[in-house]
């Protein structure tokens, strides 16, 4: 993947107060695999939940009630576990974690 | 006016990063979900793409911050490895990821102690013969 590697200089664009900071090869490897991780584990939940349903198409249904769990174990604390009890929250909820997740990017 | 020039090319790698990324994890969750039967809905593979973008922003911010505070200009592995501090989980399988890593690294800079070793075994005398 050969646009992680300017990727990381031009995130780092924003706080330019000395020069970008650059990554080893090592480290770009690493941050694939993290990135490649992130993407197989929200399919992989997403078909769990699929497979429940007996369905063999992954759709936005199955994805949303997999979304909050996801996010905060891979960015979040992972010790926050949602309850059974409390999926009805979902909707807000999982709109509440996908604001935050975007607000971040601009405040951080 | 050479500054607006130099944000708007800034804009646009930008976009094209964004857009080269969103495809790679695209194409990494279709055949994810292949594997394990499924297909995947557009909007799915669309949310994914930009889920994945935002983390990796923040994870880059993470890294810098990381390096920064150590006092480097480069980030290194054990950064990556310190942004999931927070899920144990996924530091232990990002450290043995690096492991592996470490392992194919090419040997230009590191001599493998351990094959001249092996020949000790069997005829000591000869390498001596080689060092001088």
């Amino acid at each position: 993947m050969e646009d992680e590697r300017t990727f990381d200089s031009v995130a780092a664009g924003p706080s330019k107060k000395n020069r970008s900071t650059s990554a080893n090869t090592n480290a770009l490897k690493l941050s694939c695999e993290l990135l490649r991780l992130f993407v197989i584990e929200a399919i992989q939940r997403a078909t769990t939940i699929a497979d429940a349903e007996g369905s063999t198409r992954i759709e936005a249904t199955h994805l949303e009630r997999i979304l909050p769990q996801f996010l905060l174990d891979f960015s979040g604390s992972p010790e926050l576990e949602i309850s059974e009890r409390k999926k009805h929250m979902n909707k807000k909820f999982i709109l509440n974690c996908y604001f935050t997740f975007s607000l971040t990017r601009f405040c951080g | 006016m050479n500054g607006s020039k130099g944000e708007e090319e800034e804009e646009s790698v930008r976009e094209l990063l964004r857009d080269r990324f969103r495809l790679s994890s695209i194409s990494i969750a279709r055949s994810e979900a292949l594997r394990g039967g499924m297909e995947v809905s557009d909007p799915v593979l669309a949310c994914i793409g930009d889920l994945s973008f935002k983390y990796a922003e923040k994870l880059a911010v993470d890294l810098e911050l990381f390096a920064r505070h150590a006092g480097r200009k480069s980030v290194n592995m054990e950064d990556v490895i310190l942004s999931t501090h927070r899920n144990e989980q996924l530091s232990v399988s990002l450290r043995s990821i690096s492991n592996t890593i470490k392992v194919k690294e090419p040997q230009s800079e590191k001599k493998r102690k351990k094959p001249p070793r092996k020949e000790d075994k069997s005829v000591p005398s000869t390498i001596h013969i080689d060092d001088l």
